[in-house]
């Protein structure tokens, strides 16, 4: 048993066995350089380490001006020499040691206040509080151990060192922490061996390019390891878990043959919105706010709407050629230039529309969006949507079905979902998809829909497609069975590290 | 989405059936609406469909989620309705035209109304013009005891101090002039009328002013009290659809409360889209044809002509067939049927959404991810192989956050309408986002190596927008040794890997045969000065002697304003598509 620790024992356990210790009894006061090797030896039970604190006292600047007498001490030497004095009289002080140093002999009945605010001392006055912070004050000049002083002295430490303010102080606290080593039981007998055994010789811990080329560490002992000592910590490179998040997603739907698409954060709202069918005033607007450009406020030219813009005004004014009556309102080919902040990801899903017509395609885009609700713990100031479309001659509302079902599985690997019926002003049918969180229940992962034909017809597609939006952040939270997901998005950086997904 | 508070017991008396929560809850999802909190009987509900303004009632909600077969049957335009003689008219004066030129109304007649029905009466009112009718500026309406009114109603303008009435709250005559100085509600909805020199007015045959819209209501006959069994309501606003719609919704609302709707005639001295002479409840005379095949291939089913028909007459539409063809006439309380795709939903709702059973998809296509995807997925993991860490940050910020950044904030895209300072500019570069992390991790264990790879916005007055989103690659050290040589090495082996076909010069082997010194780019920076960096410590990253980047040791300066505790060495990548993406 002895012969295990003896063999496992590590030079600097060694050293402080050897030459620290002194004897198997006594107790032994170590410096901090010790206290690794010292940590060690107590896992192993061989001694006890008890910490103590020494804590001295010193005085503030504050402490070193009232060595000529604190406030209170000056009113009652001056009450003294005068028998009374009006408040008004007190010029040696400043109003607010003036208050306070009145307040203090008042609560301690050591004065009186008397009508024309006129101070005498109380009959039966106990100076003792008065002298024995004055006292204080002169020992703490030269620094004292705060264990050392008696009752009465510590609590006017405590007093004015916690109690008021920083600049108020009149004492300062320093702590040290010395620790008191006792060897166990155990240890005593270890101890014992450790004085005699001569371990400078034959014993490698670290083996050495030198050993291996000269050979010598054939005729040497290797000393063994301990295994119950935890090893340093290190800091490593680390992806954030929500980029790898992203990345997976990212992943599986490549996998599953959709195109990536990427945009500008900065977009006009013929694309954000007027593409979507959403009318330039009407309530079907308000489904969210948008944040607008302060400069340039407008886009300088519509060039590159130019081949839809025509189309998608008459679908706003009268329906085109759609079959719909439109919003039936005249539109401002002005407001369309106006220049926002993508406001939701299905901007990108009208851009691939308008450059990929025809079928069959699969995109989807992951889009920082941008919407001006006040920040709380469930909207960030910008966060990031899933959109994607499908153009197909076969798609219908029970293949959308399917594909949200297939991305609740896939991606947030849900077990359950449901769907419900919901509003977006550029789908119909549109519906709500939901799964079932571990622990929070039903989250709603996103919405999707079959795009309204005022929407596809004029960016010139001719077969049906579906649309869909889903939060990354609620995908998460399903995905990495995550309650909270502000963890995730923490600034500080130890606590980052600590997120473990 | 508008949230509406309504009285579970008034919901369950037109239902005429008790609900439990759960199917209320279940019921509430075919209306687009979300139980958000229950209060004894008071349910707060969240409506999804800002284009459905007949839903933001009890009324409409219970219409739609009641399932009755013969829902069209009870709809307040019918055929025999509309034969009716038309007694009560509503006479518009010129002056009205370029102020607020269109009204609307209706008599509901036979009506007990208990407080309940007042109450959500009220509600309804102001849902409809302060939602719908954009805070009554688009739409108000008015309510009255029609037992006092004598027809016809004049609708008219007059000048503000011309007339005198009581409104609402008050117990004396003020003019109208006064109600917008004086009365709350003056004070609150004033902005609607400022610029005109004549506000509306509405009054009736003996003189007897109903009401000063959009503003206030007079306190005789325009003060409506539980037992009031005759209403009059009228609807002003500024698109005479809005109106029509709007008076169509109260009039089914009260419909279906038991009151028998009176036609009221509204006839005008100028033409309007509609004609000069329009009556209430209007027929806006809609239809829509439909296949049936429109139903199959939108929703992928196969489906019996009876089944849509008797679905289609839940949500009250009227259908007729001929020839596999219906034609569909929605409710006169709905005008957000465009297209047959809206009756295809109604459809589905009403089939249920979670009776579809989901298709696969089986449509091939070869995926891919955009061409600068793996660069930056690239320069992740060279990034993390070197030891950082990876941040991920917001992009909207505020000026003040952006102390030491490396791009010029008068270039930074600014917010016309922030919601608070702390988000109201596009950041411009990464190196404020890192320096932000660093201010509030001082607590953490050192050395900090982190990195992030995201996206910016530059402004750019050569393109259409303004601006431009570009991806940079930012890096940050700090610790108490942390030296501009040490961030260099990992810019320099980075700028290596990065370019496997590039020919690297200048490499010396030491005595040994190794190289020790740089293997990429370590020759191409050029010294540069700039206030966030210490002088003579920060350079331009030089990529084919384009300028792509800055590296430098932070100013102390910015340090104490972040109150950073340790050194810093920053670099920045700009618009790494540029750089990388051949």
């Amino acid at each position: 048993m002895i012969e295990n620790i003896l063999n496992e024992l590590h030079p600097l356990e060694i050293k402080l066995l050897k030459e620290n210790i002194t004897s198997a009894d006594k107790e032994t006061c170590i410096s901090s350089e010790n206290q690794g090797p010292a940590n060690w030896l107590q896992l192993k039970q061989l001694i006890e380490i008890t910490p103590q604190v020494k804590t001295t006292v010193h005085l503030t600047e504050l402490g070193k001006k009232y060595l000529a007498g604190t406030p209170e001490k000056k009113v009652i030497d001056c009450i003294k020499e005068r028998h009374s004095i009006k408040i008004t009289d007190i010029d040696f002080l400043d109003a607010e040691e003036k208050k306070d140093a009145i307040k203090f002999l008042k609560s301690y009945d050591i004065i009186e206040i008397q009508a024309g605010g006129i101070l005498v001392l109380n009959e039966s006055t106990n100076l003792e509080k008065i002298e024995a912070l004055q006292n204080l004050i002169k020992d703490a000049d030269k620094s004292i151990l705060f264990d050392e002083v008696d009752e009465l002295k510590k609590s006017l430490v405590n007093e004015r060192y916690k109690e008021r303010g920083k600049t108020r102080n009149i004492f300062d606290l320093t702590k040290e922490t010395t620790y008191l080593i006792k060897l166990t039981e155990e240890g005593k007998k270890v101890w014992e061996v450790v004085q005699k055994k001569d371990f400078s010789t034959d014993e490698i811990t670290q083996l050495t390019p030198e050993m291996l080329k000269d050979g010598s560490w054939r005729t040497k002992h290797f000393r063994e390891f301990s295994f119950d000592i935890k090893p340093r910590r290190i800091l490593i490179g680390r992806p954030h878990p929500y980029a790898e998040f992203i990345n997976e997603v990212r992943a599986k739907l490549v996998s599953m043959g959709f195109c990536e698409t990427r945009g500008g954060i900065v977009e006009t709202e013929f694309w954000n919105l007027d593409a979507l069918y959403m009318p330039q005033s009407h309530p079907a607007r308000d489904v969210h706010g948008v944040y607008f450009l302060k400069s340039p406020a407008y886009a300088k030219t519509i060039k590159e709407e130019e081949k839809f813009i025509n189309n998608v005004s008459k679908v706003h004014k009268n329906g085109g050629e759609t079959g719909s009556k439109g919003w039936g309102y005249e539109f401002d080919s002005q407001q369309t230039k106006r220049l926002i902040l993508r406001s939701q990801g299905t901007v990108m899903s009208a851009r691939a529309l308008a450059e990929h017509p025809d079928p069959p395609g699969k995109y989807f885009t992951i889009a920082r969006c941008f919407r001006p609700d006040a920040v709380d713990s469930t909207h960030a100031p910008d966060f990031l949507q899933l959109d994607g479309i499908v153009v197909s001659e076969s798609i219908n509302f029970r293949g959308l079905l399917g594909l949200l079902k297939l991305f609740a599985s896939e991606l947030a690997c849900a077990k359950e979902v449901k769907f419900t019926p919901s509003y977006f002003p550029f789908t119909e049918p549109s519906a709500s998809l939901y799964a079932k969180h571990p622990t929070l229940g039903w989250v709603e992962l996103g919405g999707a829909g079959i795009f309204r034909p005022e929407v596809t017809a004029p960016l010139g597609v001719k077969v049906p497609v579906i649309a869909w939006g889903l939060g990354l952040d609620r995908m998460a939270m399903m995905a990495l069975k995550i309650n909270d997901i502000r963890d995730f998005f923490s600034r500080d950086l130890e606590t980052m590290r600590y997120v473990n997904t | 989405m508008a949230g509406i508070t309504i009285s579970k017991k008034d919901l369950e008396s037109l239902l005429k059936k008790a609900l439990s929560i759960a199917e209320l809850e279940t019921l509430l999802h075919s209306v687009k609406g979300e139980l958000k909190e229950t209060n004894g009987d008071e349910l707060k509900i969240d409506l999804d469909d800002t284009n459905r303004p007949d839903l933001l009632c009890t009324e409409g909600i219970a219409r739609e989620i009641k399932n009755e077969k013969t829902r069209r049957n009870a709809d307040v335009d019918t055929e025999e309705h509309r034969n009716l003689k038309i007694n009560h008219q509503i006479l518009v004066d010129e002056g009205i035209k370029d102020i607020r030129p269109y009204i609307g109304g209706f008599i509901a007649k036979g009506l007990s109304l208990t407080e309940g029905g007042l109450a959500q009466l009220i509600q309804t009112q102001e849902k409809l013009a302060d939602n719908y009718g954009r805070n009554r500026k688009n739409i108000s309406i008015g309510i009255y005891n029609a037992e006092e009114i004598t027809f016809p109603v004049s609708y008219k303008a007059v000048a503000p101090e011309e007339r005198k009435f009581v409104p609402l709250e008050f117990d004396r005559e003020i003019t109208l002039k006064e109600i917008l100085e004086l009365h709350p509600k003056g004070k609150e909805y004033a902005y609607i009328l400022k610029g005109f020199s004549k506000y509306p007015l509405l009054e009736d045959s003996k003189g007897n002013v109903l009401s000063f819209p959009p503003i206030i209501n007079s306190n005789s006959v325009g003060r409506v009290e539980t037992g009031n069994s005759n209403l009059f309501c009228d609807i002003t606003g500024t698109n005479l659809e809005q109106v029509l719609l709007v008076s169509n919704i109260l009039a089914q609302n009260l419909k279906d409360r038991g009151a028998e709707i009176i036609l009221v005639e509204v006839k005008y001295p100028y033409d309007t889209k509609l004609g000069k002479n329009v009556v209430l409840p209007y027929d806006f005379k809609e239809e829509i044809k439909i296949n049936k095949t429109d139903f199959e291939k939108l929703l992928g089913l196969k489906l019996e002509t009876a089944k849509i028909i008797e679905e289609l007459d839940k949500s009250g539409y009227r259908t007729t067939l001929s020839n596999e063809q219906f034609t569909i006439k929605p409710p006169s309380y709905r005008r957000d049927i465009m297209h047959s795709v809206d009756v295809i939903e109604d459809f589905a709702i009403r089939y249920g959404y979670n009776n579809f059973e989901p298709e696969e998809l089986n449509e091939f296509t070869v995926g891919k991810t955009t061409l600068i995807e793996p660069i930056i997925q690239k320069l992740r993991k060279l990034m993390i192989g070197a030891g950082f860490e990876e941040i991920v940050s917001n992009i909207l910020t505020s000026k003040n956050q952006m102390l030491g950044n490396v791009e010029p904030l008068e270039s930074i895209i600014e917010i016309e309408n922030p919601v608070s300072d702390t988000y109201s500019v596009l950041r411009n570069s990464i190196v404020p986002s890192l320096l932000s992390v660093e201010s509030i991790s001082s607590k953490s264990v050192y050395p900090h190596k982190i990195f992030e790879i995201g996206e910016v916005v530059v402004s750019d007055s050569t393109v259409n927008y303004g601006s431009r989103t570009i991806v940079n690659l930012t890096a940050l050290i700090s610790y108490p040794e942390a030296s501009f040589s040490d961030l260099h090495s990992v810019l320099d082996i980075l700028l290596y890997y990065s370019f496997p076909d590039s020919k690297q010069s200048g490499n010396k082997k030491d005595v040994d045969g190794i190289i020790t010194k740089g293997l990429g780019y370590s020759n191409n920076l050029q010294r540069t000065e700039h206030p966030s960096f210490i002088k003579g410590r920060a350079a331009n990253i030089l990529v084919n002697n384009k300028s792509m980047g800055i590296i430098g040791e932070v100013h102390p300066q910015v340090l104490e304003d972040w109150k950073i505790r340790n050194p810093v060495v920053v670099f920045e990548l700009k618009d790494i598509e540029k750089i990388f993406v051949k």
